[in-house]
Parts: structure tokens; C-alpha cells; sequence
């Protein structure tokens, strides 16, 4: 079993990706459009785009056909294609308050500022799986579809008289709690810059917006994974929060004008919002008062945002004295993570032939004494 | 409608609209033979800074797609970034754009687009609310 | 009806595209400066194409420039550029202790000492946040002859066999033991390339060690 540099599969390799084109592209079923995925597999492609870190529909669709439908190997896609890109502006800073929501429910309290509007959900809804064949499932759909035509009723056009901004951007349930001085209040007038966790490795211990950033774009479920570990796992040290807003709404996109050197807002990016409010119950802490965490990632992504909400409160708290900054930090990205652990599968035939050669050694050893 | 507010409008006008009035003006010989491609269409990226309520802290949410261009019709510059990966319709809207800081003629018709755009959007937005506002809860007291 | 528009804002869109390189051209540049940095003191050219469009000093600068570098360019009354390379590049504007790139043209010349001194050296611990300075000078010549004028340099260290000479219209010694002292903190320090009109280039990064071995007066610029 001697070793012997060799090269070779390309043929196999070119065979390989043949038998996935052909299934993936023609089958036996119409061409998958990027357009029906963004309707009909909103939530997919929102979370391609969380984790991608990269704001593009139609793209993030492209990339979760061609990885066919694996949500990881999608975000991966949308991070090369990403590194191509140059950077063109950074944005200035949005404030979450300008927050236009599609939804808005505050789970804490029954009559926060603002309405309690579920919006496009079925969280209230009984998880039966619909077993009924595609003909009966689109008459159910256009009944559904009709009797919105029929019950919405469009104001008419009045200059100025749009829906008032208390309902579409609703004062937080934060602005209230500050009000009656129930949280702690931890906000800063120095504004530091952002950590940029697309040009240097986030290590801890980390700054808060490094946190921030790392989360945004981790993998869902292993963001969700390190919550649910230290709220009934091993690692323990989480609260479990009580969420003041869940919010799923469009932020505007502004970037600096360069021939009028003024803020104006190219577009809209939709994201998922959330506050969780902590009791702190420390020796060293307000125990008179809340403290509030918080989650924001890009698309319609709940679990997400609440567990990032939970986390970053849990950090705040925890102050590097356990492995939990640690764990966001190093080993939530899906990129990294799955990376890793795909590179297992390339051909490791030298590094496993010297492994074989020290065992035999060692035997060989044994047996001689 | 001041220039901030025409880029506002460029950047989320109909690509159809914005390409059919960048034709019709090129075929004048006065924005033809004066026109200059100051930057060709690129595509790119933003990044998202955020400010945050808690500690009112700045973080990076993460990257916008989008495309810019810069276009000068007799010296005089215009810009546009739109949202997306379409470089036809991003030339269009920066040519769109010098065209009506050029021409007071031609600003009459950009400000239509844009007018027409706004009126959509805002159409869009109370429509949006119809619908939404049906999902909000109305909580009966229970005694 | 035209609305009026001042002469140096009707060349702005000119400037702006000039600085405007395809990837070949930012390839083509980047080469000559890594070929440069690698044997500092060799003099190359800049390809023919950049010279004719914008000034020689400008095209290393454009090439590193983007919406995260901080640029100071130096305008002079025949030189006006900055605004064009940081609407073309999307840079930033920034004091000149403050930028990664700094473009000086031959006619900003009595800047020099003072951007020698004051460009920012990085530190032992980053380095690579040392500035890069573009200067135009009159003229770049490998050995001195009856007419030179400016400064004799010898360099010695990575990339030089030996040592290498050099003669520069346009720097003096002032100039040099100002740079020399601003890189004695290696590994901090400044990387400097010289550019002329004629699109000749040298680099002299901060790993070469430099010692001025003749003085003359520096030629009138014509």
C-alpha cells in the first residue's frame, strides 16, 4: 500500500453534476421559477438571505434552486457570489424605529402603544397537514382570495391621509417600559463603530455590535440550537425571556446622495424584529428592574430573531464568564460550520495512510516488548 | 419635488417606464451627442448599518444587492442606485436623472414618472393596510 | 433651455470617468506595482493607455481607492482631482495624518517634508495600516548624468541585489530624511511609489533602506 501521487474523476465529476442538472433542471416536473419560490417559498428564501448575509430575492431563489432546496449549501452560494461583489456604500444608519410592520404582536402585554396585528401567519392556526389534492386546495384558496376582495374596502386616494404612523410604526413596548422607569437603561452617546464581521474574524471577548452582526447572519438553527442548550441543556445559564415586540416589517434602505450629499432611501429590506425582556435577579444587578435584549435579521424569520433576542441579553448578563459568547461567536455560522464539515469528504488518503503506518508502528512495538 | 426625492422615486419606478423614457430622450440629437457615461452601471453591494433601541448601538444587519450609475449629459451629472442586479434600467434612471437636472422640458416629464410612481407606491401602501388591518386584534373583556 | 453650468463642473464628469478602470486596466496597473514593490528602485512604465487619460501619480491611488480607504489627494491650481477620484472611487476624503492614500502631483512639491512626516505609519501591531504615498516628480533616472538635478539615491535591502541606484528630479534631502525617519519604526512605515508625466514608475517600499549619496538643485518645472 505504497503511496503514489495520482490525479484523476474529472470524467466522474463531470458525470456527477450531469445526473444533478437533469433532475434539477428538467425532471419530470416544469422549471422551479425564481418568482414562485419568493411567493410560495417565502420563508426559505428569506432565511437563504439571512444567513447569506446578502440582500437579494431573486438571487437568494437562484441559489436555493440550484442547491436544491438545502437552505445551507443556498446561503453558501449567495457568500461566494458575494465576495465577488465590490462594496459599493455603507447605508446610513437606519434607525429600527422606522420600522413599517406587516406585523406586530407584543406577547408581554395586551394593550402595548399600537395594534396587536398578527398579519400573514398561521401561528394561531391547528397544524393539520392538508392531505386534500391540489383542486380542492386552490377552490379553498380562491374562497380565501375572494372574501379578502370582497371585505377590503381601499380609502380613497387623499393626499396626506394615509393610515397614521402610530399604527404602521408603532411606538415600542421599550419606549414604554422606559417611560414607567421599569428597564435599565443602557443607552450609550458615544456610538461606537460597528465591528465588521465580513472583514475581520469576531473573537471574544467581542463588542457588543460584533454580537449583533454574528448572529444576523448565523445559521438558524444553530442559533437556535446554543439558545435551547443553555435554557435545558447542559451549558444553563439562560432565562427564559418575555417577548415585548415581535415585529416583521420593511426598513428603508438610505445611502448618502453623493451629488447632494443627503440621506434618500433606494429601497426597502424586510426583516424580522424582536425585544425580549430579562429579569435580572443577580446580586450585582438592578433587581428593581428589567433589561431588554434584542434580535434583527434580514426576511421573515422568527425563531431566529427571538433566539438572538434571548442570546444577546444572556451575553450582556453573563460577562464572559461562561462559554456561551464563545459559542455564538465561533460556532453558529453555517458557512463555517458546514464548510468544515463537508471538507471531510474530500479524499484524505495521505493524511489516513500515515494515521496506518503509526498504528502498525505502535503494534509492531507492542508485539517486540 | 426636489432632487432627493426624484433619486427616491428613480430608484423604484417600473423598469419598463424608466427604459421607455431613457429611449425616447436618447433619440433627441441634443441628449445624444451630449451624453457621457461617467461611471457604466455597476453592480455592488451596501452594507446595512443599524441603530438598535436598546443601546441605541450601531451593527451591520448585513449587504444590499444593488446597482449604480452615473451619467453626465452635457456636463451636467446624474446618478442613480437601484435595488436588484438590472444594469439596463439603473442607466436608464441615471440618465433619467441628468436629463432633468439638464433640461426643464425634460424634468416636467421625469417628475411625471415620478409622480406617477409615488401615486403607485402610496396605492400599494393603503392597500396593504386594507388587508393587514383586518388581522388586528380586538380583545372582548371576559368578566 | 440649458440651465448654466461653471466650466470646472462641466470637466467633472471627464475627470470622473477618466478615473474609471476595467478590470484589465486595474489588472495591468496592479501588476506594474507589484512588480515595482518587489524590486524596489527598478523603473517601469505605467501602461500607455492610463498615462494619456489621467495624470501618472493618480493611477496607483485609483487602483487601491474604494468606499473603505481614506484618500488625501493634493490639488494644486493645475491640478484639480480629488473630487473626481473620490466620486469615482466612492473613498473618503481624509486628513493627510489620517489617509491610506495620499496622491501628491510634481507641482505640489513644496507639500512633501510636511507629508513625508506626518503620513501615517501604521504600528508594530497593524502595520498594514501604513499609508501609500503616490508622488509625481519631474523626472526618474537610474544613474545621475552632467544635467541631474534633485537627489542620488542608493537603495539596499529585500528585492535589490546588492544596491541599486536611483536619481530623482524632485525630491530633496529634506524630503528623504523625512521619509527616512518616518520609516525607522519598521514594520511600520509608509510604501512610496514616484511616478513622472511620461507614465515612469518606481517603488521604494518601507523594507528598503535609503541613503542620499549626491544633492542638486532641482530643475524648474516647466
Amino acid at each position: 500500500m505504497g503511496y503514489a501521487a495520482a490525479r484523476g474523476g474529472l470524467k466522474a465529476i463531470e458525470a456527477a453534476e450531469r445526473l444533478v442538472a437533469r433532475e434539477r433542471v428538467l425532471g419530470e416536473s416544469q422549471w422551479l421559477e425564481s418568482k414562485q419560490m419568493i411567493e410560495k417559498l417565502r420563508l426559505a428564501v428569506d432565511r437563504v438571505m439571512g444567513e447569506g448575509g446578502l440582500w437579494d430575492e431573486h438571487l437568494a431563489a437562484s441559489a436555493l434552486r440550484q442547491a436544491e432546496g438545502d437552505p445551507i449549501e443556498a446561503a453558501h452560494l449567495l457568500r461566494s457570489y458575494r465576495s465577488t461583489l465590490p462594496r459599493l456604500a455603507y447605508t446610513t444608519p437606519v434607525d429600527v424605529d422606522d420600522l413599517t410592520v406587516l406585523r406586530r404582536i407584543v406577547p408581554a402585554f395586551r394593550n402595548p402603544p399600537g395594534p396587536q396585528l398578527l398579519g400573514r401567519t398561521t401561528d394561531y392556526t391547528g397544524r393539520l397537514l392538508d392531505t386534500d389534492d391540489e383542486t380542492s386546495q386552490r377552490t379553498a384558496a380562491e374562497k380565501m382570495a375572494a372574501f379578502i376582495e370582497e371585505n377590503v374596502t381601499i380609502s380613497k386616494a387623499i393626499d396626506g391621509d394615509a393610515e397614521p404612523t402610530d399604527i404602521r410604526q408603532p411606538r415600542r413596548l421599550l419606549d414604554l417600559l422606559r417611560d414607567l422607569d421599569a428597564v435599565v437603561d443602557r443607552r450609550r452617546t458615544d456610538d461606537p463603530e460597528p465591528f465588521d464581521i465580513t472583514r475581520h474574524p469576531a473573537r471574544p471577548p467581542a463588542t457588543r455590535s460584533a454580537r449583533l452582526a454574528t448572529m444576523a447572519r448565523a445559521e438558524t438553527g444553530a442559533l437556535v440550537n446554543v439558545w435551547y442548550r443553555n435554557i435545558l441543556g447542559p451549558d444553563g445559564y439562560l432565562h427564559e425571556i418575555t417577548l415585548g415586540e415581535v415585529r416583521h416589517g420593511r426598513l428603508p434602505v438610505t445611502v448618502i446622495h453623493p451629488l447632494t450629499g443627503d440621506p434618500v432611501s433606494i429601497s426597502d429590506v424586510r426583516v424580522t424584529e424582536v425585544e425580549a425582556i430579562e429579569d435580572l435577579n443577580g446580586i450585582d444587578e438592578d433587581r428593581g428592574r428589567f433589561d431588554v435584549g434584542y434580535g434583527l435579521c434580514f426576511g421573515h424569520n422568527e425563531k431566529k430573531a427571538i433566539a438572538m433576542a434571548n442570546l444577546d441579553i444572556a451575553c450582556e448578563r453573563d460577562k464572559g464568564r461562561s462559554f456561551l459568547e464563545q459559542s455564538i461567536l465561533l460556532t453558529t455560522d453555517g458557512l463555517d460550520a458546514s464548510g468544515f464539515l463537508e471538507h471531510l469528504k474530500l479524499p484524505h488518503y495521505v493524511t489516513f495512510r500515515s494515521m496506518m503506518e503509526r498504528k502498525a508502528a505502535i503494534r509492531q512495538f507492542q508485539e517486540n516488548t | 419635488m426636489d432632487r432627493n426625492r426624484r433619486s427616491e422615486l428613480l430608484a423604484r419606478a417600473n423598469s419598463s417606464e424608466l427604459t421607455a423614457m431613457a429611449e425616447a430622450f436618447l433619440s433627441r440629437r441634443s441628449i445624444a451627442e451630449e451624453i457621457q457615461v461617467v461611471n457604466p452601471p455597476e453592480v455592488g453591494m451596501v452594507m446595512m448599518q443599524v441603530r438598535e433601541p436598546v443601546c441605541k448601538e450601531r451593527f451591520h444587519l448585513g449587504e444590499v444587492v444593488v446597482t449604480r450609475a452615473e451619467v453626465a449629459v452635457a456636463g451636467v451629472r446624474g446618478w442613480a442606485m437601484r435595488s436588484g442586479t438590472d444594469r439596463e434600467t439603473t442607466l436608464a434612471a441615471a440618465l433619467l436623472d441628468a436629463c432633468a437636472e439638464h433640461d426643464v422640458e425634460l424634468a416636467a416629464e421625469v417628475q411625471a414618472l415620478c409622480e406617477r410612481t409615488a401615486d403607485r407606491i402610496a396605492a400599494d401602501e393603503r392597500r396593504e393596510w386594507e388587508e393587514l388591518r383586518a388581522t388586528a386584534v380586538s380583545f372582548e373583556e371576559l368578566d | 433651455m440649458n440651465l448654466a453650468i461653471d466650466p470646472e463642473a462641466r470637466r467633472m464628469p471627464a475627470k470622473v470617468a477618466a478615473c474609471r478602470f476595467d478590470a484589465l486596466e486595474s489588472q495591468a496597473i496592479f501588476k506594474v506595482m507589484l512588480d515595482t514593490t518587489s524590486r524596489p528602485g527598478l523603473i517601469l512604465d505605467l501602461p500607455r493607455r492610463i498615462v494619456d487619460r489621467i495624470p501618472s501619480a493618480l493611477a496607483p491611488l485609483v487602483v487601491l481607492a474604494d468606499v473603505e480607504t481614506r484618500v488625501h489627494v493634493i490639488d494644486t491650481p493645475t491640478f484639480a482631482w480629488s473630487e473626481a477620484v473620490t466620486s469615482a472611487t466612492g473613498a473618503r476624503p481624509a486628513q493627510l495624518n489620517k489617509a491610506d492614500l495620499i496622491a501628491v502631483p510634481a507641482d505640489g512639491r513644496e507639500h512633501l517634508t510636511s507629508i513625508f512626516t506626518f503620513a501615517h505609519p501604521g504600528s508594530a501591531f497593524s502595520p498594514e495600516s501604513g499609508a501609500r504615498l503616490m508622488i509625481g516628480v519631474n523626472d526618474i533616472r537610474s544613474h545621475g548624468t552632467s544635467d541631474s538635478a534633485g537627489v542620488e539615491l542608493v537603495i539596499r535591502g529585500p528585492g535589490v541585489e546588492g544596491e541599486r541606484g536611483l536619481c530623482i528630479d524632485g525630491l530633496t534631502e529634506a524630503d528623504v530624511n523625512a521619509w527616512r525617519t518616518t520609516n525607522s519604526r519598521f514594520p511600520a512605515g509608509i510604501d512610496v511609489w514616484l511616478t513622472t508625466e511620461a507614465g515612469r514608475i518606481v517603488a521604494i517600499p518601507r523594507s528598503s533602506r535609503l541613503d542620499v549619496v549626491a544633492t542638486w538643485p532641482t530643475q524648474e518645472r516647466k
